[in-house]
C-alpha cells in the first residue's frame, strides 16, 4: 500500500497495484481451486478491495484506464478465472450500461455496492443461433399503467449472490431496455432463484436460473435513454469486447506455464522432450507469439476506448474474435508436451487441462462469434470504401501502454466506426525492408484483397453468407496483425533495448498469423535465429517467473525464492 | 446428463444426397456422420472453371500439384463431400464455404464456427463428420488392414492396452488393435494434434457399452464432455468419432444466413 500512495501516475499505480494484488495472491498457488480454496480466495480479494477495480475513480474506486483493469485482474485470472472472471471482471461487465449512462443516483449506489464487496449480475438479451447462456430473455410489459417484468433466464453468472442485477429486458414494441434492479428492495415472490447450470468447465462460476413474477419496476430503474436498450448494450459490449481477451491471456499464460514447468520438470534433458525436439520448440515459442499477439490487438481495443471511442468498435469485435481462437488452438498444441499429464486433474501440471477447459466457455462458443461477426459485418464493408489505405495511422498513445490516457467516455463509444482504428499502421510500415518489409507486404496485399471484396458488399444485403463471415475472420487475423505491429515499433521508437522493441518476436508473430491466412508468397518459417531468441524468451520468462503477455510482470508463487 | 455421441455413418451417394438423411441426425443428435465411395464423387468435368470455384485457390493449387492419379482422386472426391456437406448444414452452397486449414493441417470452417467438421479417406471410402456441440475427429480405416505384428502394438498402444489385445483370441486381435488405432486418430484430429499427440500416452478400453478413454495405466482420462464411438461400414470398413461436448446446449440453428442477430445488425447499422 505504501507504493501506490507514492504513485503519481496511473501506470506507476497500476504496477503498484498489479504487483500488491500478485503478492497477496502468491498463497494459492496457480489454476487448480475449488471449493473452499476458493472461497478463501475471493475473502483475500475481498480484504484487498478488489471490487474497487470495477468502479472508475470519480466514483471513489479505483478505474482509470480500460487497459488498466484488464490487466489488473491477471493475477486473480491466472490463478483461477472462476475467481478472477467469475468473481471479478463479470461485476465490470454488468456494471458498464450504468458506467455509460446511468444517472447519478444509479452510479452512487453501483459504485457504493462494488466498493462494499458487494456483486452485480447481468441478465442479457436473446440473440440469433443463442446457446443456453444467451437463449432468453425477460419480458417488461405494460399492465394497468405499470411496468412489470416476467419471464426467466437459464444461466445468469452469480445469479443466487449478485444483490444488484442489469437485466436488459425486451419490451412489447420489440425494443429493449436496460434496467437496474436492487434485489433486496423487491416485493416478496417477485424474483425467484431457480437451480445451478453446470457448465463444463469455469466449474467454480456460479451460473444458474432467475425467474420474475410480475416484478414492479419504476422509472428510476430505467438506465440511460427510454427505449434505447439494445443500443447501449451494443455500446457497452464494444467495452467488454476489448476487455474479454485479458482473461484469456491470463488463462494462456497459466497454461504456458505448466507446459513449460511440465517440460522442465520432467523432460529437460531428453534430446527427444519438448525442449530439444524441433516440435517441442515450435510450440512452445508458438504459444508466447499467440498471446504478445492476442495482447497487442487487446491493448490497441482498450485503450482505443479512451483514444478513438468512435472508430475502436472494429478492433474491439476482432480481438474478441480471434483471441480465444487464437488461444484455443495454442492450447491443444501444448497438450502434446505434456502428454499424459494433460490428462492430470490436479497436482502441479493440473492447471493446464483445467484451464483449458475453461477457455471455451468463457469465449462463449458460437453465440459469442457470432455477435462479434454482427459488429465487424455491418461496418466492414464502409471501412473498406473509406478508410483502408487511405487513413492515416493511429496516434502514438494507442499502442504504447506505459503513457497514461484521457479517461474513457463510455457514453461516446460507436456501435460502428467512422474509420478503422489500427489496420492503417501497415501502411505506415510499408517501407521496412528485409523480411519483415516482405511480411508487412503480403499483410497489405491482403487488405488489398479484403477492401477489394467488402467496398463490393453493400450494407445490409449478403452480410451473413458464409464467404462473408469468412472475410471478417481474415480482417480479425490482419487487425491482429496491425496491432501487434504498433506495438513492436512504438517499443523500438521508445523503448529501444527491450524484448518488444527486437524484430524478432514480431517476425514470428507475422509469420504465425500470415500461415492462418494461407498468405502466398512468405517463407514457411522464421529464420533460426528468430527460434532461438525467442525461444530463450519462454525459456528466461519461466526460469525468472515472469508473466508471458506484454508487461513481463513478476509473478509470485508459493515456491517462489525471494 | 447422457453424453450425446455421434451416430453411425450415413451414406451420401453424390451432391444429390440424400440429405434428409443427413440433417435429421445433425437436428436430433448435434452431430452426424456422412461417408461415400471416392468413385460416386469425382465430377466428369474437372476443369479449372467447375473445379477452382469449388476447392477454392489453396486447395485447387494442391490439387493441380498432385501427381498420382489415386492420391488425386481421394483428395478431390473428399473435398466434394465435405463441401457439399459443410454447405447443405450452412443452407448455403459449397463455393461459398471456406474450407480453411489451421497450421497443423486441421481443416475448418474459415468464419463458420456453428460447425466443426471433421475428415477423413482411405484409397476407396471417404468420412466427414459434422458437429455443432463443440470438436469433433473422425478416422475410417479398412477392417482388414494388418496391424498386429507390425510393430503397432509398441508405437501406438499403451501397456494396458497391449494387456487387452494380448487377453483376445487371435482372430479378433487385429480388428481390435485398427479399432483402438481409429479412436486414437479420431481424438487426436478432434484437438488438432494427428500424430504429434503420441498414441502411447493415451488408450481406449473396447467396451460396447460405452468406450473411454483412459491413461496408459488404465484409470480414467478424459471428463465427461468427450464421448467416443465405433461403427462398422459395410462390414470392409471402421469408422471411430471422438466428440466433446462444450455444453452450450442445442443450437438448432446452423445455417449462416442466420448468424446474425437483426436487432444487433439493426443498431449497428443505425437503423434503430
Amino acid at each position: 500500500m505504501e507504493r501506490s500512495v507514492r504513485a503519481t501516475t496511473a501506470e506507476e499505480r497500476l504496477r503498484s497495484r498489479t504487483d500488491e494484488l500478485e503478492h497477496a495472491l502468491a498463497p494459492l498457488g496457480s489454476g487448480a481451486l475449488g471449493g473452499e480454496s476458493l472461497r478463501r480466495a475471493e475473502l483475500m480479494l475481498d480484504d484487498h478491495g478488489f471490487g474497487a477495480e470495477f468502479v472508475p475513480a470519480e466514483y471513489g474506486g479505483r478505474l482509470e484506464r480500460i487497459d488498466g483493469l484488464g490487466r489488473v485482474v491477471r493475477p486473480a485470472c491466472r490463478r483461477d478465472l472462476s475467481l478472477g472472471f467469475g468473481y471479478g471482471l463479470n461485476c465490470y461487465f454488468a456494471a458498464t450500461p450504468v458506467w455509460a449512462a446511468g444517472d447519478t443516483a444509479q452510479r452512487e449506489w453501483v459504485a457504493a455496492l462494488l466498493l462494499g464487496g458487494g456483486r452485480i449480475a447481468v441478465a442479457r438479451p436473446a440473440v440469433a443461433h443463442a446457446n443456453d447462456f444467451v437463449r432468453d430473455e425477460f419480458a417488461l410489459v405494460r399492465s394497468e399503467g405499470r411496468r412489470r417484468l416476467d419471464g426467466a433466464k437459464t444461466a445468469v453468472l452469480n445469479y443466487a449472490r449478485a444483490r444488484g442485477l442489469t437485466v436488459i429486458a425486451g419490451t412489447e414494441d420489440g425494443s429493449h431496455e436496460v434496467l437496474l434492479i436492487d434485489r433486496e428492495i423487491l416485493p416478496e415472490g417477485a424474483l425467484r432463484t431457480l437451480h445451478r447450470y453446470r457448465t463444463v468447465g469455469l466449474d467454480g462460476c456460479e451460473f444458474g436460473g432467475l425467474e420474475f413474477t410480475g416484478c414492479p419496476v419504476p422509472e428510476e430503474a430505467v438506465v440511460g435513454e427510454p427505449g434505447q436498450g439494445m443500443g447501449l448494450a451494443v455500446r457497452c459490449s464494444v467495452v467488454t469486447r476489448a476487455l474479454l481477451p485479458s482473461v484469456l491471456i491470463a488463462a494462456a499464460d497459466t497454461v504456458l506455464r505448466t507446459a513449460m514447468r511440465f517440460a522442465v520438470e520432467t523432460r529437460g534433458e531428453d534430446p527427444y522432450g519438448p525442449l530439444k525436439s524441433t516440435y517441442g520448440r515450435e510450440v512452445l515459442t508458438g504459444a508466447l507469439l499467440d498471446l504478445l499477439i492476442s495482447d497487442s490487438v487487446a491493448l490497441a481495443a482498450a485503450r482505443g476506448i479512451h483514444l478513438l471511442p468512435d472508430r475502436v468498435s472494429a478492433c474491439a469485435a476482432a480481438a474478441a474474435y480471434t483471441v480465444p481462437k487464437l488461444l484455443q488452438d495454442s492450447a491443444h498444441d501444448l497438450s502434446t508436451v505434456l502428454g499424459e499429464a494433460y490428462f492430470d486433474a490436479k497436482g502441479p501440471y493440473g492447471a493446464f487441462g483445467r484451464m483449458s477447459r475453461d477457455l471455451p466457455l468463457l469465449a462463449q462458443g458460437h453465440a459469442g462469434t457470432a455477435a462479434r461477426q454482427a459488429m465487424l459485418v455491418a461496418q466492414l464493408p464502409k471501412l473498406a470504401r473509406e478508410s483502408w489505405l487511405v487513413d492515416d495511422e493511429p496516434p502514438a498513445a494507442l499502442l504504447r501502454p506505459w503513457e497514461d490516457l484521457p479517461p474513457a467516455d463510455l457514453g461516446a463509444v460507436a456501435p460502428a466506426g467512422v474509420a478503422d482504428p489500427v489496420v492503417p499502421v501497415l501502411t505506415a510500415c510499408s517501407g521496412l525492408g528485409g523480411e519483415l518489409g516482405e511480411l508487412v507486404g503480403a499483410f497489405l496485399g491482403e487488405l488489398r484483397q479484403l477492401r477489394g471484396r467488402f467496398a463490393r458488399i453493400t450494407p445490409g444485403d449478403g452480410l451473413s453468407t458464409p464467404d462473408t463471415l469468412a472475410l471478417t475472420d481474415r480482417y480479425a487475423l490482419v487487425c491482429a496483425a496491425a496491432a501487434s505491429l504498433g506495438v513492436w515499433r512504438e517499443h523500438r521508437a521508445a523503448r529501444p533495448g527491450t524484448f518488444l522493441a527486437d524484430p524478432a518476436w514480431i517476425t514470428g508473430a507475422l509469420h504465425r498469423l500470415g500461415a492462418l491466412l494461407g498468405l502466398e508468397g512468405i517463407p514457411k518459417a522464421p529464420q533460426d535465429a528468430v527460434e532461438r531468441r525467442l525461444f530463450d524468451a519462454v525459456l528466461e520468462r519461466y526460469e525468472q517467473q515472469r508473466s508471458y503477455d506484454l508487461y513481463e510482470t513478476t509473478l509470485h508463487s508459493p515456491d517462489r525464492k525471494e | 446428463m447422457a453424453t450425446p455421441t455421434a451416430g453411425a455413418p450415413v451414406h451420401v451417394r453424390g451432391p444429390e444426397g440424400p440429405w434428409d438423411d443427413v440433417l435429421r441426425p445433425l437436428s436430433e443428435r448435434g452431430t452426424v456422420v456422412t461417408y461415400g465411395r471416392v468413385t460416386d464423387w469425382l465430377p466428369e468435368d474437372t476443369g479449372e472453371r467447375v473445379l477452382r470455384p469449388l476447392l477454392g485457390p489453396r486447395d485447387w493449387g494442391r490439387f493441380q500439384r498432385l501427381t498420382h492419379r489415386r492420391v488425386r482422386d481421394g483428395f478431390l472426391a473428399s473435398r466434394l463431400l465435405l463441401k457439399h456437406t459443410a454447405a447443405r448444414v450452412l443452407s448455403s452452397t459449397p463455393e461459398a464455404v471456406d474450407l480453411a486449414y489451421k497450421p497443423g493441417g486441421r481443416p475448418y470452417l474459415r468464419g463458420c464456427d456453428q460447425i466443426d467438421i471433421s475428415l477423413s479417406h482411405t484409397e476407396e471410402v471417404m468420412v466427414v463428420g459434422v458437429t455443432r456441440r463443440g470438436l469433433l475427429g473422425v478416422d475410417v480405416e479398412r477392417a482388414e488392414r494388418p496391424m498386429v505384428g507390425t510393430g503397432v502394438e509398441f508405437q501406438a498402444c499403451t501397456p494396458h492396452e497391449r494387456e487387452l489385445l494380448e487377453s483376445l483370441p487371435e482372430q479378433t486381435r487385429n480388428s481390435a488393435l485398427v479399432r483402438l488405432w481409429t479412436l486414437k486418430e479420431a481424438y487426436s484430429k478432434a484437438i488438432g494434434q494427428g500424430l504429434r499427440f503420441r498414441f502411447t500416452e493415451f488408450g481406449f478400453t473396447l467396451d460396447d457399452a460405452r468406450v473411454r478413454l483412459q491413461r496408459p495405466d488404465g484409470s480414467p482420462g478424459t471428463g465427461p464432455e468427450w464421448s467416443f464411438g465405433t461403427f462398422a461400414l459395410e462390414s470392409d470398413y471402421v469408422v471411430s468419432a471422438a466428440l466433446r461436448d462444450e455444453g452450450f446446449g442445442g443450437t438448432e440453428d446452423t445455417a449462416a444466413d442466420t448468424t446474425l442477430d437483426q436487432g444487433l445488425l439493426g443498431v449497428l447499422l443505425g437503423r434503430l
